[in-house]
């Protein structure tokens, strides 16, 4: 098991978002996360990635992450070469092999020299995923991974998204659409702060 | 290349793209020192300098050029930490949550701080110098360094909970004028009152007469600068450090069992 959650508890003021939300992911799954808007899925990616701290409960992970928060958070002045360059000093890797593949592979590498404030969403949103798995971690925490990719994209992240799979990366994706679930291995679904277990669709 | 300099690179190279900041240095501060020397009364004002109980003779001119100098390189500065600062908020947590280390983060912010308050207040003397020969010009410098540094630290405050570039320029601005006017001697009755002590431009307004009008090197106003910029540094790094904690980094391996 790479990543156990166990009775994960969550308020902000008065409003109990998460209410004892568990689960487990083992190395080389596809686990989806769906729920409705402000169902707390954003909260409970946060507490996993430790950008939160749960009010009750445990977060157990083994091994590095990546984390793809669900707006861009990159520094609008910057271009896209220098966003990897500062992650690349953050995550101590030697060179940006993996990084300049992955913006391949998404077909950004056309905007490397290009500063964030005037790149598309759909392209802002491609460097995020890659900010997030550029060092190759052992799980992946990403949060409406594919907004504003156009159809193309959308297909080479599942490719991607497979890739990490077949090489027994942990990948959770959390979205408010349930659609394209046959291309996980767990599905659950997020309501009133708990989280219900519900087996995948089938493939379409 | 070592984490503090990639970000004490990028931080400079995207400071340098602020236009309206660009904008201001290049058109504002020298209009601001002309419009004071040419349109204000050259005549002699008598005041007392604070700083050192002595009393003084100057220009009403070259008084209203030096106070309205460091009204604008103190926007200006103040200006361009905020705009930075908010600009950076959720990118550096992001940064830190990844791994890239904080110290180097806060060597940037410094060194950011003390190149944009070097540039600013060197070309706002060297305009000055232009119009006017201060018999201290080197302390004169360092007092329009000393007002970039405290507004500067300012302006990493207000981003801490002013949400707006607006806002937090039209707070930058009023700070600045609610500062510098009650000090002017020549356009305030209240110059000498003990309370002007306690304000932010205190010590480099002080230490500018003290440059312009004298011959005594008169540094001790700047310990005001000082504490208001030790005061406003320290608020700014702890809340940094506050904001970027993260309770697991991605390099940390622990094994459910």
């Amino acid at each position: 098991m790479v990543l156990r959650v166990t009775a994960v508890r969550k308020a902000f003021g008065s409003r109990q978002v998460l209410r004892g939300v568990g689960f487990e992911a083992r190395a080389g799954q596809l686990v989806g996360i769906v729920g409705e808007n402000g169902a707390g899925k954003t909260t409970l990616l946060r507490v996993l990635s430790g950008d939160l701290r749960p009010d009750d409960g445990r977060v157990e992970l083994a091994g590095t992450w990546g984390y793809c928060p669900q707006h861009p958070v990159l520094d609008e002045e910057l271009t896209v070469r220098q966003h990897l360059r500062l992650f690349q000093v953050a995550y101590r890797l030697p060179d940006l092999g993996r990084a300049l593949r992955l913006i391949d592979a998404l077909s950004a590498t056309g905007y490397l020299d290009t500063p964030a404030k005037v790149l598309s969403g759909g392209t802002l949103q491609k460097l995020n995923l890659v900010l997030a798995l550029m060092h190759d971690p052992e799980v992946v925490l990403l949060d409406e991974p594919y907004q504003g990719f156009d159809w193309e994209t959308y297909l080479r992240f599942w490719d991607l998204a497979q890739e990490l799979k077949g090489r027994g990366r942990t990948v959770i994706i959390v979205s408010h659409l349930a659609h394209d679930t046959g291309r996980l291995d767990v599905l659950h679904h997020l309501r009133d702060g708990l989280l219900d277990p519900s087996p995948p669709a089938d493939p379409a | 290349m070592s984490a503090y300099l990639v970000a004490s690179r990028y931080a400079l190279l995207a400071m340098a793209k602020n236009r309206l900041a660009a904008v201001l240095l290049i058109a504002f501060i020298p209009m601001w020192i002309t419009v004071a020397k040419t349109l204000t009364t050259p005549k002699t004002f008598p005041f007392r300098l604070r700083a050192t109980g002595t009393w003084l003779r100057a220009g009403g001119d070259e008084i209203t050029m030096i106070s309205g100098s460091l009204n604008a390189v103190s926007l200006l500065v103040g200006f361009l930490m905020f705009s930075a600062a908010r600009r950076t908020r959720a990118f550096d947590r992001r940064l830190t949550a990844s791994g890239y280390p904080r110290a180097a983060l806060i060597g940037a912010k410094l060194t950011t701080l003390l190149v944009a308050s070097v540039l600013v207040s060197a070309y706002a003397t060297a305009w000055m110098l232009l119009f006017w020969t201060p018999l201290q010009p080197f302390l004169l410098g360092i007092a329009v360094l000393a007002i970039c540094l405290v507004y500067g630290a300012m302006g990493m405050c207000l981003a801490l909970f002013l949400r707006g570039e607006v806002e937090g320029l039209v707070t930058i601005i009023m700070t600045s004028i609610i500062d510098l006017a009650p000090q002017n001697p020549v356009a305030s009755t209240a110059a000498d009152r003990a309370l002007v002590e306690l304000l932010p431009g205190y010590g480099s307004l002080q230490t500018s007469l003290a440059a312009g009008f004298t011959r005594n090197a008169t540094v001790s106003p700047l310990i005001h600068s000082a504490l208001w910029l030790t005061a406003m540094m320290t608020t700014a790094l702890a809340a940094f450090a506050l904001r970027t904690r993260n309770h697991r980094t991605p390099r940390r391996r622990r094994a459910p069992s």
